[in-house]
């Protein structure tokens, strides 16, 4: 089997679409960190951090200078305000006390939020970068065994001594092997590009457990994000190779499974209402939303997704090997 | 040599959507022969060729090779097959060397050694190291055989080998075969269109007609000879035919008879005692092409049986 997946690694890798793919996602990361630096830092509020030379309009819409104290105190009556409202949903109430606990513990330790792009800050919001990994592991997944049949090498593959089963398995390793290796570089990257353009404010990320507020280091906490988000590019990987296995054009399996992919968020919201929303594979393909707490679907939790997901991994295998092992080969 | 087959099919049959592709059919290869496939466009010749390496389940019926079922003992069976399906078709990003340590990885006994051995075997030492993009139809057919013979195959099955090589490497394949075949006892199945290349490669020949085995011959079997004879056109030459006995039917310009090296003496002086002008007489061999088309009645494509 470790024969197999090397020989996939290395086709995988002399193919020249596979390094400009991965050049184009360490581009793509390094874009969107000087983006934040040089074009829009001027939505990270005042510039009291003094060394970036924001250019701001002075007066004009802007309130008079506030302290970062003033403007957490403010916050705090705000939430208690709407906490009084009636008929307020579950999730809502958390969410407001969340923010409001938030605030109040960086009063009580004097913790003030950052004021501009961190190099802390950007590594948790690299994790939209992965969307491209994401897209990237879609089309590895989806061609994989699809261009085997477009380019008719399928037949000198599957006249080896070598069951079709194992050769299906190797290059499912390899797909996911290379989700992972596309999320490591995603994190490295954006790591190496954040320290070097962003300021380290050397603080925590707060995070509220339910309960009270707790600090978290910032490399665990965007450890967690990366595993999660992993953990999308598994399930998305596997869906894409299951329409690769069973679409044998090349083209066709890259062209639906995107199609597909991006279908999806449209499709959970507009079931948005209905309970059959919460059984579908989309309405769970991005699991830091039960990280971050914004979740895309009242009422759904993380035990809910896993369950969901496992059933639909199992279904996509099911198929993918069904269909590849039964198959008489005609290309 | 060896009697017992090394490849067998056994009552093998493929419905395709309820088209009755192949029917009943049954096969045995000997070690040390090389056998021709023939047949015309759609008899069922690839679909044969395909359920023998395992690309297409047979819908009843089986294939044995060396004893295993190519079904139910994959692995073991196919291991002592070396393949070229159609076109061998290789990754055309990696070298032709990488391609076949890939090929090589898949098996469990192929050494460097070995694959450095079938590169110079097919001659491909000059240019193993570049991208198979860069190669030619007959570099690729050669490589193509080099990923076929990588395992030692007991059995080597070919289709259309031939195809894009140049005269000289078509000998030089027909030559490495017969070689093959005769020392190190390889069976070997060779499909192809090219009927003279058949001829001088094979053994025997399987026909095969609508997804049947019509008929299985030696090669080499002596035929009935036949000598080619043209006079003048006037001549008033079957009563002589007639009159001598003998079996004869127009052919081309002249005739054909059908009679013994030692009547030809007799049948020019009789001829030339009547005066008549003797143009030619030549021994004639039936090509192959001639027997093919008197089986298959013309080839002209299979009319798909359904049932």
């Amino acid at each position: 089997m470790l024969k197999l997946v090397q020989n996939e690694w290395m086709k995988l890798w002399r193919k020249k679409a596979t390094w400009i793919m991965l050049i184009m996602l360490v581009l793509f990361t390094i874009g969107t960190a000087g983006i934040m630096k040089w074009v829009s830092n001027s939505d990270f509020g005042d510039s009291t951090g003094g060394n970036v030379s924001v250019k701001k309009v002075d007066g004009g819409e802007k309130a008079p200078e506030l302290t970062w104290q003033e403007v957490e105190k403010a916050n705090i009556a705000e939430k208690d305000k709407m906490l009084k409202e009636d008929g307020l949903s579950k999730a809502d109430k958390e969410e407001w006390n969340k923010q409001k606990s938030i605030s109040e513990y960086r009063l009580k330790k004097d913790l003030p939020p950052d004021s501009e792009m961190t190099s802390e800050s950007f590594m948790l919001s690299s994790i939209s970068t992965l969307a491209i990994a994401t897209m990237l592991t879609i089309v590895i997944a989806a061609g994989i065994v699809a261009s085997e049949f477009s380019e008719g090498t399928i037949k000198m593959l599957l006249t080896r001594p070598v069951k079709r089963w194992k050769i299906l398995t190797s290059k499912l390793l390899t797909v996911l092997l290379y989700g992972v290796a596309m999320a490591v570089v995603t994190w490295i990257t954006s790591s190496i590009v954040g320290f070097i353009l962003f300021d380290s404010s050397g603080v925590n990320y707060l995070k509220w457990n339910g309960d009270e507020v707790v600090e978290q280091s910032i490399w665990i906490r965007s450890l967690y994000l990366y595993l999660l988000s992993s953990i999308n590019i598994f399930v998305t990987a596997i869906f894409a190779f299951m329409i690769g296995s069973v679409f044998r054009s090349n083209a066709l399996a890259i062209g639906i499974s995107m199609l597909i992919w991006f279908m999806g968020g449209t499709i959970v919201f507009f079931l948005k209402n209905y309970e059959i929303v919460k059984y579908l594979f989309f309405t769970y393909t991005d699991l830091t939303q039960f990280a971050t707490g914004n979740v895309l679907v009242e009422g759904t939790t993380m035990p809910l997704a896993f369950a969901v997901l496992s059933v639909y991994m199992v279904i996509f295998m099911a198929i993918s090997y069904i269909v590849f092992t039964k198959r008489d080969i005609t290309a | 040599m060896n009697n017992k087959p090394i490849v067998e099919l056994k009552n093998l049959s493929k419905n395709i959507k309820g088209k009755k592709i192949i029917h009943d059919l049954n096969l045995a290869l000997y070690p040390g022969q090389i056998t021709g496939f023939l047949g015309p466009n759609g008899a069922g010749k690839t679909t044969t060729i395909r359920m023998m390496v395992g690309l297409m389940k047979p819908t009843s019926g089986d294939i044995l090779i060396d004893g295993q079922s190519i079904q139910s003992h994959f692995e073991e069976a196919i291991s002592k097959v070396g393949v070229i399906v159609e076109n061998p078709e290789m990754y055309k990003y990696l070298t032709g060397y990488k391609n076949l340590e890939h090929f090589a990885r898949m098996n469990k006994n192929v050494s460097k050694a070995r694959i450095d051995e079938v590169i110079r075997q097919v001659g491909l030492e000059k240019r193993i190291h570049e991208k198979v993009s860069t190669y030619s139809l007959g570099m690729r057919q050669r490589l193509g055989l080099a990923q076929a013979l990588l395992n030692k195959p007991k059995f080597l099955i070919l289709d259309e080998p031939t195809n894009g090589l140049d005269p000289a490497g078509i000998r030089e394949f027909r030559n490495y075969l017969r070689k093959i075949a005769e020392e190190d006892g390889v069976a070997v199945f060779v499909s192809s269109h090219l009927l003279s290349e058949i001829e001088l490669m094979c053994d025997r020949i399987a026909v095969i007609q609508n997804g049947k085995l019509i008929d299985m011959r030696e090669m080499n079997t002596n035929e009935q000879p036949h000598y080619y004879i043209e006079v003048e056109s006037n001549a008033n030459i079957t009563t002589i035919f007639a009159d001598a006995g003998i079996v004869y039917e127009q052919h081309e310009k002249g005739w054909l008879v059908q009679a013994e090296k030692k009547q030809i003496p007799a049948i020019v002086q009789s001829l030339v005692a009547r005066d008549i002008n003797i143009y030619a007489v030549n021994p004639y061999h039936k090509t192959l092409e001639d027997q093919f088309l008197e089986m298959t009645g013309g080839g002209q494509i299979a009319e798909t049986s359904s049932k």
